[in-house]
């Protein structure tokens, strides 16, 4: 009964112009991204690397398909958080505003089945937009600026990885970035249980995310404690599958708080969609 | 006597070099000029406290007078001075005044450590500083100090290449400022470390180059 209902949910993702929209609007900046780099990526990489320049050489191909995956994976984790808000938000608040989910639940299925088939068409559709973006970033730059060694710009330093080494690092790095955008999912489906219009939960799981980076950018000592347990401080924790050596711990870490994220928030959800008065 | 035996005393080192740090110079210059182009396999192994990286291998091509080359398949950093600077320096014979500084003891040899001081001040090295082993004629210490990067000191070791003064590893020491880079061009946004205290190690660092299989034209 689940894989119907599960369908079902598909099937509205699928017919809502807003789910292409984010894609369409995904391979529009990464093709600008790569086609801007081709012509004067050089400069760019240049005025990055100036400060190691002035005493040292770099010398070989910098930029090349993997830093350019690795630069649109850094600029689009920042943005897509909001394409999957668009879609997840809307999975229960637009049917309740549409007065299509009073219908739905007339029918002989559970409220947690319904609720699940929700959750995981929001997750599938989250994890095909990251795939989408990983397949573009990575064939559409290896087919343009070919392969070579990944030079990473930290703050502290730089960390140069060896063509070979990458492949699996990316492969990590996406699985934990998937894990970071099911937080947001989860979040805005669990706003989208209250909300019986579709721009709140959107609104609110925005609202969160700014919220919340802000606080943990923020260097006042009392959020010390209160950083390390923000869903928005693991949000880039994809980037430390990149370092030398890879801190296998803190990335455990980070990998707890979002899966503890999305447990209670779906937890939430499910227990105030199963209260849910629908009164449209 | 007396005045006899300190002046012999004085003069002993010099005595048993048998030759002056021009004549050294001018054999050099006749070494560095006898290579007329080279290419060499290079493992290039740096340590520097801001660059993490695994030792790259690379060619390395240099042809007379000023053409040099380092060709890699993947990302290698070499200093921005040093390498071939010294070659350009000493080749160029009217450029500079040498000046003998003594002798020093440098990888069990007395070596024979000269300053080179261009003679315009309009060069891009300010001063040299070579040790140079009179025997072999090979220099085993560098230290440049040039005007845009500071001083860059360099040590060599020589193999079989020894005749044409190539070395087989060189090894840089390197000054370098504390690395930074704001974190919105880096895009670790989320990154709460805070920054350690700089220690003097944060900012020194080598690179080796480890040299194999020359092909030498004269």
């Amino acid at each position: 009964m689940w894989r119907n209902s599960l369908y079902n949910e598909l099937i509205k993702i699928t017919a809502r112009p807003r789910s292409f929209l984010g894609v369409a609007a995904i391979t529009l900046i990464i093709v600008l991204i790569q086609v801007a780099m081709k012509m004067d990526g050089l400069s760019y990489i240049q005025f990055i690397t100036a400060p190691i320049e002035q005493n040292l050489i770099i010398e070989g191909n910098i930029l090349n398909g993997n830093l350019m995956t690795f630069i649109i994976l850094q600029m689009l984790l920042i943005h897509i958080p909001l394409l999957v808000a668009f879609i997840t938000g809307d999975l229960i608040s637009g049917e309740a505003a549409m007065g299509t989910l009073r219908i739905l639940l007339t029918k002989p299925v559970s409220r947690a089945n319904i609720y699940w088939s929700k959750y995981l068409a929001g997750a599938l559709y989250t994890i095909l937009l990251l795939l989408w973006i990983a397949i573009l970033a990575w064939g559409g730059g290896h087919l343009l600026f070919g392969t070579g060694d990944l030079i990473i710009l930290n703050s502290d330093g730089i960390v140069i990885l060896q063509a070979h080494d990458i492949f699996w690092r990316l492969s990590a790095a996406l699985l934990q970035a998937t894990l970071a955008l099911l937080t947001i999912s989860t979040l805005s489906i669990f706003f989208s249980c209250f909300a019986d219009n579709s721009i709140g939960p959107i609104v609110s799981t925005m609202g969160v995310v700014i919220l919340f980076t802000l606080v943990g950018s923020l260097d006042v000592p009392i959020f010390t404690y209160i950083r390390p347990l923000l869903f928005t401080t693991h949000m880039a924790a994809w980037r430390l599958w990149f370092n030398d050596p890879v801190p296998y711990a803190d990335i455990a870490f980070s990998s707890v708080i979002l899966v503890l994220h999305i447990i209670i928030l779906a937890g939430l959800g499910l227990w105030k969609f199963n209260r849910k008065d629908i009164l449209s | 006597m007396k005045i006899l035996l300190y002046a012999i005393t004085l003069c002993i080192p010099f005595m048993s070099f048998g030759q002056s740090s021009d004549e050294v110079i001018t054999k050099l210059q006749a070494k560095f000029k006898k290579v007329k182009e080279y290419t060499v396999k290079a493992q290039i192994d740096t340590r520097l406290p801001f660059i993490k990286m695994l030792p790259v291998s690379a060619q390395i091509l240099y042809k007379q007078p000023d053409v040099f080359k380092v060709e890699s398949k993947g990302i290698a950093i070499i200093p921005r001075q040093g390498f071939d600077q010294i070659g350009k320096l000493i080749n160029n014979s009217g450029a500079f005044t040498v000046v003998p500084q003594g002798t020093a003891e440098l990888q069990g040899v007395l070596t024979q450590v000269v300053t080179l001081i261009p003679n315009q001040d309009t060069g891009e090295v300010l001063v040299g500083k070579l040790w140079i082993d009179p025997v072999k004629i090979v220099v085993l210490k560098s230290q440049l100090t040039t005007r845009s990067n500071g001083t860059v000191s360099a040590d060599f070791v020589y193999g079989t290449q020894a005749v044409n003064a190539l070395p087989d590893k060189i090894t840089f020491s390197i000054d370098t400022k504390k690395f930074k880079i704001p974190k919105a061009m880096t895009g670790d946004m989320n990154s709460s470390a805070r920054p350690k205290p700089e220690t003097p190690s944060d900012t020194k660092g080598s690179i080796t180059i480890y040299l194999s299989n020359y092909i030498v034209k004269y």
